[in-house]
C-alpha cells in the first residue's frame, strides 16, 4: 500500500480510536505529526526550548480538545492551527526567545547534501541563516503565514483554515511577506541566487 | 500578460511550479523566484523523535492556561492594522488612479470577475501591479456595463496621500484605508459620487470623522475546531478629523454593497449614511455627518415605488457575507418584507450591530426574495 494512503488510513483509525479516550492511540498520532509541529513551532519561535516547549503544549491542547474537532478539516490543520496559536500566544506573552534562530535540524540537513561542496554548503547554510533571521524580523501574522504556506508548502485554503483567515487575507499577508523579505534580504539577494543555483 | 506578471500572478496564487517553470524560461526573473526558493529550503520535519513523544505522554494531564483568545485575536488585528499601515506606505501609487475614476463597487466586482480575490480590502494594494486589473480597460472589460472613467485625466495622487510619515499604528489601518479609498462614507455632502471622482473631492474641511471598524474577537473555534463562531464586536473608534486630511481625491463616497450598475443610479448621496466596506469589516467614516438614525435600517419608503429587484441569491450572499467580519462564519439575517420585497433586515446575532446590518440591507433592499430568512455562511 502507498505510505502515504497507510498514514491516511492509519490516522483515520487512531484518531477515532483517541477520540474515545484512547491515550495509545493519541500516541500514534503524536508520532505521526510531532515532526511537521515541532518544526511549525521552531519556524515560529526559533529553535530550542520554547519551541519544544510550545510543540508539546500544541499536542495536549489537542488531546484535551479532541472530543471537539469535527472531522471537518484534516488532522494536520488543525494541529498547525493549534500550534500557531500557542505560539503566537507565547510571542505576545514576550516569551520568545530571539537569540536563537537556527533551526538545528536544518543544519543537519545541510550537512548531509552530499552533491554540495564545502564552499556551497557553507553559503546555503548562511543563506538559511540569513533567511531564518529575515524570518524572525516579520511580523507574527505574516511569520506564521509565511511558516504555513511558504515553508510548510500549505495551501492557502489549508492556511486561511489554520489561522482562522479567508485565503485572500493569506494571499496578502504572503504577498507582503514577499515584498519585506526581498527588503530585508537585498544586500544578500546575489549570495542567495548563487546559492540556490 | 508579461511573464514577469504572469509569474508574480503564479506566486500570489500559491502556484511555486508554474512561477518556478517560467522562471526557469527567463532567468532574468529567477531572482522572483529566490525567495520563495529559500524559504522552501527551510522545511524541515526531523525524524520521530520518541523521547519527545514519551515528554507529551507524560504530560497530557498537564494543566495548561486557558488561552487568552481574545487577547490574542486583538493583537493580531492590531499587528495587521500596523502592516496595513506600512504596506499602504510602501505600494506605489498606480492603484490609487483606479480608483479615483471608478466607483470602489466595479474596481471591487472588476477584480472578482477577473479572479482576484478581494478580501481585508487590500486585493487593489497587494495584487494590482501585477495584474489586469491595474489597468482602467480592465475594469470595463469585466464589467461591459460599467460606465466609462469620469475623467481621462484624474489628478495624480496627492503627495500628502503617500508621502507622509509613516503613521501610528493606530492609525496605520484608517490611513491605508484612505490611501486605497475603502473607507468610504457619504462625505459629498449633495454632491454624485462620480463628481466627487472627477473632481478629486478634498474631504480635507471636513471636521470630526469617526472611524467604524469592528474588531474581531474571542473565537471559541481557535482551539475546538475549525468552524468560526459569530463573535462579539463592533468596536468604535473615534479619531477627530484623522483620516480626512489623508484622504484626498481618494474619497468618492462608494456604497459598497450596492451592486455595480445600481449605484449611481440609486445612491442618494447626503444621505447620512456611513458607507460600509464590502471587504469582510466595516469601514465607515462618516464625515460630520449625524450619526446614523437607529431606523436607518428601514429602507426609504421611495423605494417601495421602484419595481423589485431581480436578485442572484449566490452574488447577494457573497455580497452580503462581505459585510461581515472575516471571523465569523455564519450569520443568520431576517427579513423584513412589505409588499413583496425586503425594506429591513435583522441579524440573529445582534452583537454584529447596526452597521453590518445596514451594510447587508443595502445588498437586498428593495429585491424580491422567497423567505423571510437567510443563512449566511462562508
Amino acid at each position: 500500500m502507498n505510505p502515504a494512503l497507510m498514514n491516511t488510513v492509519d490516522e483515520a483509525a487512531l484518531l477515532e480510536q483517541a477520540q474515545q479516550g484512547d491515550a495509545r492511540a493519541f500516541e500514534g498520532l503524536v508520532r505521526l505529526h510531532q515532526g511537521r509541529v515541532r518544526a511549525c513551532a521552531t519556524k515560529m519561535l526559533g529553535a530550542g526550548a520554547e519551541a519544544d516547549d510550545a510543540a508539546q503544549e500544541t499536542f495536549i491542547r489537542a488531546w484535551k480538545a479532541l472530543g471537539r474537532f469535527d472531522g471537518r478539516a484534516k488532522l494536520s490543520t488543525w494541529l498547525y492551527r493549534i500550534c500557531t496559536n500557542v505560539c503566537l500566544n507565547r510571542m505576545r506573552r514576550g516569551r520568545r526567545v530571539h537569540a536563537d534562530l537556527h533551526d538545528p535540524a536544518l543544519k543537519e540537513r545541510l550537512a548531509d547534501e552530499k552533491n554540495l561542496g564545502p564552499e556551497r554548503s557553507a553559503l546555503a547554510s548562511e543563506m538559511s541563516a540569513q533567511m531564518e533571521a529575515a524570518l524572525g524580523r516579520l511580523s507574527p501574522s505574516l511569520r506564521s503565514a509565511v511558516v504555513l504556506v511558504l515553508i510548510e508548502g500549505q495551501s492557502h485554503k489549508q492556511a486561511g483554515d489554520a489561522l482562522g483567515v479567508p485565503e485572500g487575507t493569506i494571499a496578502w499577508r504572503i504577498h507582503e511577506a514577499r515584498r519585506k523579505l526581498r527588503e530585508f534580504l537585498r544586500p544578500a539577494e546575489p549570495q542567495l541566487r548563487k546559492a540556490g543555483s | 500578460m508579461s511573464q514577469d506578471d504572469a509569474l508574480q500572478r503564479a506566486l500570489d496564487r500559491g502556484e511555486f511550479d508554474e512561477a518556478e517553470r517560467l522562471a526557469e524560461a527567463n532567468p532574468a526573473l529567477s531572482e522572483l523566484v529566490d525567495i520563495d526558493r529559500g524559504l522552501r529550503g527551510l522545511r524541515t520535519e526531523g525524524p520521530a523523535d520518541e523521547g519527545f513523544v514519551a515528554g507529551v505522554m507524560a504530560n497530557l494531564d498537564r494543566e495548561l492556561e486557558p488561552l487568552d483568545e481574545a487577547g490574542l485575536a486583538a493583537w493580531l488585528k492590531d499587528e495587521d492594522g500596523a502592516n496595513v499601515g506600512a504596506a499602504a506606505e510602501a505600494q506605489p501609487a498606480e492603484v490609487v488612479p483606479l480608483r479615483r475614476r471608478f466607483p470602489t463597487t466595479l474596481v471591487v466586482a472588476a477584480a472578482a470577475a477577473i479572479g482576484l480575490v478581494a478580501t481585508g480590502g487590500l486585493f487593489l494594494a497587494d495584487q494590482a501591479p501585477s495584474a489586469e486589473v491595474a489597468s482602467y480597460e480592465a475594469v470595463q472589460d469585466a464589467l461591459p456595463g460599467a460606465p466609462a472613467p469620469t475623467s481621462s485625466a484624474a489628478p495624480a495622487p496627492p503627495a500628502a496621500a503617500l508621502e507622509e510619515p509613516a503613521p501610528e499604528p493606530e492609525e496605520a489601518q484608517a490611513a491605508s484605508d484612505a490611501v486605497y479609498g475603502l473607507d468610504f462614507a457619504d462625505e459629498a455632502e449633495g454632491a454624485t459620487e462620480a463628481s466627487s471622482i472627477a473632481q478629486g473631492a478634498s474631504a480635507a474641511g471636513a471636521a470630526e470623522n469617526e472611524v467604524r471598524r469592528p474588531r474581531a474577537e474571542a473565537d471559541d473555534s481557535l482551539i475546538a475546531g475549525l468552524s468560526g463562531t459569530p463573535t462579539k464586536r463592533s468596536r468604535r473608534r473615534a479619531r477627530p478629523g484623522a483620516a480626512t486630511a489623508r484622504r484626498g481625491a481618494g474619497s468618492h463616497g462608494s456604497v459598497l454593497a450596492e451592486a455595480p450598475r445600481e449605484q449611481t443610479d440609486e445612491r442618494t448621496a447626503g444621505d447620512g449614511e456611513a458607507a460600509t466596506g464590502g471587504f469582510g469589516v466595516t469601514r465607515g467614516l462618516s464625515a460630520s455627518a449625524p450619526a446614523a438614525p437607529a431606523a436607518e435600517t428601514q429602507a426609504p419608503s421611495t423605494a417601495m415605488s421602484a419595481p423589485p429587484r431581480d436578485l442572484n441569491p449566490q452574488a447577494a450572499q457573497t455580497r452580503a457575507l462581505a459585510c461581515v467580519p472575516d471571523a465569523v462564519s455564519a450569520v443568520r439575517v431576517r427579513f423584513r418584507i412589505e409588499g413583496d420585497r425586503v425594506v429591513r433586515v435583522r441579524s440573529t446575532t445582534p452583537e454584529l450591530g447596526d452597521d453590518v446590518e445596514r451594510c447587508i440591507l443595502r445588498v437586498y433592499q428593495g429585491a424580491a426574495i422567497s423567505g423571510t430568512e437567510v443563512q449566511l455562511r462562508r
